[in-house]
């Protein structure tokens, strides 16, 4: 008898327990798993990296035998390995920027950087750099020699040459080992003459962002100014193959920020804590971020040098020019200045100790398309 | 078999279940209020309420274990609860027909909310002037898009969501030719350039961008005012073997595209979409200001809404408080970004009346219950006032 009630309340108690766990079982929330498939019309082909890809000017060039295409990154308009005896090898790459990357100086000094020879000042760049003529324009040619053995234990060798056009500027690089680079400069100069541009195809020669190839989807091509149009921004040392690349996750030393992948980072300057170059088919616009201390004369003289900037006549309250935005925690003051054909779209970020400024400067029709995306990138903007 | 029947039945018709099932969701709400501090309303709201357990991580490990009943365990038990107490206990007779109906009103309410957790749909729908869309992205959840592109007209989608990466399984579906491996999630996430994090380990990414890429795990945030940026890496393997590796991230905002097979694809880690079978179009979007002053008055947008066989084509003003509703969708004017661009809030809950019915229920019920209590109250006063 004992037994049976020992076993009946075990029924009972496993029966509990199995009820509860198979209703616990049914009710479970669905976690969402599931796989869809479903097909959907195209969608407009998405402006910016590709139209500015087909109306940038072509390049044309001429390897020397023995040079190996590579298929390169995103970046490179062109890549090529140099193989020597003994297992030697250089790297040539092709890459363009917008605008002048920050000058000779600051490029030739980058260059140096990486065979890690000291920078020159602007006094010595006359006599680092040599001037070549080809049918493309006036090369600047470098030829740095590493002083001791690098990386791959042995000297290595940069033979550069900097092409300047009005909206861009090319680096033709080839860097490897001293000896392999040293024999292949004949060759290299020839290749410089080698070097034509084709007219911009314009964006009517891409019908969407798939005819491209893949590497170079989504990304700004080279030269995405118009070759007549004023060259625009600046650079930071150090750039190198950063640009092109498909997002740029920046992180100031304070601010930190997220910007749109097809905004190419460029280099800037010594006072600018971020630098991109914003491509659309109707130009290039510079994006600039800053910090000063304190409150660089407060909103409303910054607005109102902005507006100075643009010809515009001053405000006599920032209101009148600029509206608040809140972004993760952080107050902003958003300027939207346009004039002749120009554009400031910038922001404020004050705080108790410094003052951030984040200024996009270009052609109004860019600026004014830029704008939501602006927006979206200033909404990234997070205090640490 | 009977015997089980009869524990089931006295299990769940128990008065005491009631009381145990009200104390912990009482219990429930109160830790999961205090918890919002740390997790924010969202993060709560599928922790504690719309969860089967709530669960806790054993520390020093990964490993997750259930420590409290959820929202949906605890409803779902009151739920079985009543409705077997009112077929087992309770008698339908006219004196009871108030506590009925409240108690129907009270399953509906609970159903209700089941309903809402599992099939509401929200998102967001940003919309410049002249733009059309025909969906909707979810703010919270990301899914993984692989497109077959090589059609001119048409893509074909393969919707993977972020909770079928996360489990690092190997998916598998008819629509795809290859299977998709995932290899690490993270679900928040920075990417640094490679070249700035010489130390960084090989990137286990081979094809598109990834290889340029440093993904560092970042902690989910749960803060309202930020964003997680879920990263993760996939291996796509054929018939014939590994296809590659690829680095997908909502950081990234171009989508990856590689050949195979002939076909030409895309990949790309976004936010999720909810589709509806119809357009809407921002014709204007207007913001009024307070004469004088830099204060909202109205935020409307004049959109075109559009179905593919032509049938239906208006214009509708969307304002603050004035949705759209169509199609089972509501649209409501959540934002703007500057003086253009509208973003319209979209929710789908199909269940969303249900809420109205209940209460209209519970209310009724009460009135009817106390009605009755309140006529045979005065009809036992008049009885002993009445002279004998």
């Amino acid at each position: 008898m004992d037994r049976f009630i020992c076993s009946s309340t075990l029924v009972h108690r496993r029966s509990r327990f199995i009820i509860l766990l198979a209703t616990g079982l049914l009710l479970a929330g669905c976690r969402d798993t599931k796989i869809t498939a479903y097909r959907v019309p195209k969608e407009p082909a998405a402006s910016g990296p590709a139209t500015a890809a087909a109306g940038a000017a072509a390049i044309q060039y001429q390897a020397p035998p023995g040079w190996q295409e590579q298929p390169g990154d995103a970046a490179r308009q062109g890549s090529f390995l140099v193989a020597g005896a003994d297992g030697a090898k250089a790297d040539v790459s092709i890459i363009t920027f917008p605008g002048d990357v920050g000058g000779d100086l600051a490029n030739v000094n980058r260059w140096r950087n990486q065979v890690q020879l000291p920078p020159i000042a602007d006094a010595d760049l006359p006599k680092a750099v040599s001037e070549v003529d080809g049918p493309a324009g006036a090369f600047l040619v470098v030829d740095l020699l590493s002083e001791a053995p690098l990386a791959a234990g042995h000297p290595e060798r940069i033979l550069g040459a900097i092409l300047k056009q009005p909206a861009q500027t090319w680096f033709f690089k080839m860097m490897g080992d001293a000896a392999l680079v040293e024999a292949q400069k004949a060759a290299f100069l020839g290749f410089l003459q080698t070097v034509q541009f084709n007219a911009p195809s314009g964006p009517a020669g891409i019908a969407n962002t798939n005819d491209l190839p893949p590497d170079a989807r989504g990304l700004p091509g080279g030269g995405t100014l118009p070759p007549d149009h004023p060259a625009i921004g600046a650079a930071m040392p150090g750039a190198g193959d950063m640009a092109g690349t498909a997002v740029a996750v920046a992180t100031g030393r304070d601010l930190t920020w997220t910007a749109p992948a097809d905004w190419k980072p460029t280099a800037g300057s010594a006072m600018r804590k971020g630098s991109y170059a914003v491509s659309g088919p109707e130009g290039t616009g510079d994006l600039s971020i800053t910090a000063f201390p304190g409150d660089v004369g407060g909103n409303l003289a910054n607005v109102n040098r902005w507006r100075g900037q643009l010809g515009l006549p001053p405000v006599s309250t920032v209101g009148e020019a600029a509206q608040p935005l809140e972004a993760n925690g952080l107050h902003l003051l958003v300027f939207d200045g346009a004039n002749n054909g120009q554009a400031i779209l910038a922001a404020i970020v004050s705080r108790p100790d410094d003052t951030w400024f984040f200024k996009l400067t270009g052609p109004d029709a860019l600026v004014a398309r830029t704008k939501p995306a602006f927006l979206d990138f200033l909404r990234t903007v997070k205090a640490p | 078999m009977r015997a089980f029947l009869k524990v089931f039945v006295d299990y769940f018709t128990s008065l005491r279940l009631t009381v145990i099932l009200l104390a912990l969701s009482l219990l429930l709400v109160f830790i999961a209020t205090l918890d919002q501090v740390n997790l924010g309303v969202w993060a709560v709201q599928q922790k504690y309420f719309h969860s089967l357990f709530v669960m806790a991580r054993i520390p020093g490990t990964a490993v997750a274990v259930p420590v409290f009943p959820g929202g949906y365990f605890i409803g779902g038990l009151l739920l079985i609860n009543l409705i077997a107490a009112h077929l087992y206990r309770f008698r339908l007779e006219w004196r009871k027909s108030g506590i009925w109906l409240a108690h129907a009103g009270l399953i509906l309410l609970l159903l209700g909310e089941l309903f809402t957790g599992l099939l509401q749909r929200e998102g967001m729908m940003r919309l410049d002037p002249g733009t059309a869309r025909d969906y909707a992205e979810s703010t919270l959840k990301t899914e993984l898009a692989v497109i077959d592109t090589t059609n001119p007209s048409y893509d074909d989608v393969v919707a993977i969501p972020e909770g079928a990466l996360e489990k690092l399984s190997t998916l598998q579906t008819p629509k795809l030719p290859f299977t998709l491996r995932t290899l690490a999630y993270y679900p928040n996430s920075a990417l640094v350039m490679r070249n700035q994090a010489p130390n960084a380990a090989p990137s286990p990414a081979d094809r598109g961008f990834g290889p340029q890429f440093v993904a560092l795990a970042q902690p989910v945030t749960y803060k309202e005012d930020e964003q997680n940026f879920p990263t993760a890496f996939v291996e796509l393997n054929g018939a014939e073997g590994r296809i590659g590796t690829w680095l997908v991230s909502t950081l990234l905002t171009e989508p990856q595209t590689f050949t195979y097979q002939g076909h030409t694809w895309e990949l790309m880690l976004r936010a999720t979409r909810y589709y509806q079978p119809f357009s809407i179009t921002l014709l204007k979007f207007s913001h009024d200001v307070y004469p004088g002053t830099d204060i909202p008055k109205n935020f409307s947008s004049r959109v075109r809404l559009q179905t593919p066989d032509g049938r239906v084509d208006r214009e509708v003003l969307i304002y603050m408080n004035n949705p759209l509703r169509y199609g089972g969708f509501t649209f409501y004017q959540a934002g703007y970004q500057n003086d253009r661009t509208s973003i319209l809030q979209v929710v789908r809950n199909p269940s969303w009346v249900i809420p109205y019915v209940s209460c209209s229920l519970i209310a009724l019920g009460l009135v009817i219950q106390f009605g009755i209590h309140l006529l045979g109250f005065i009809r036992k006063r008049a009885a002993a006032a009445a002279p004998a």
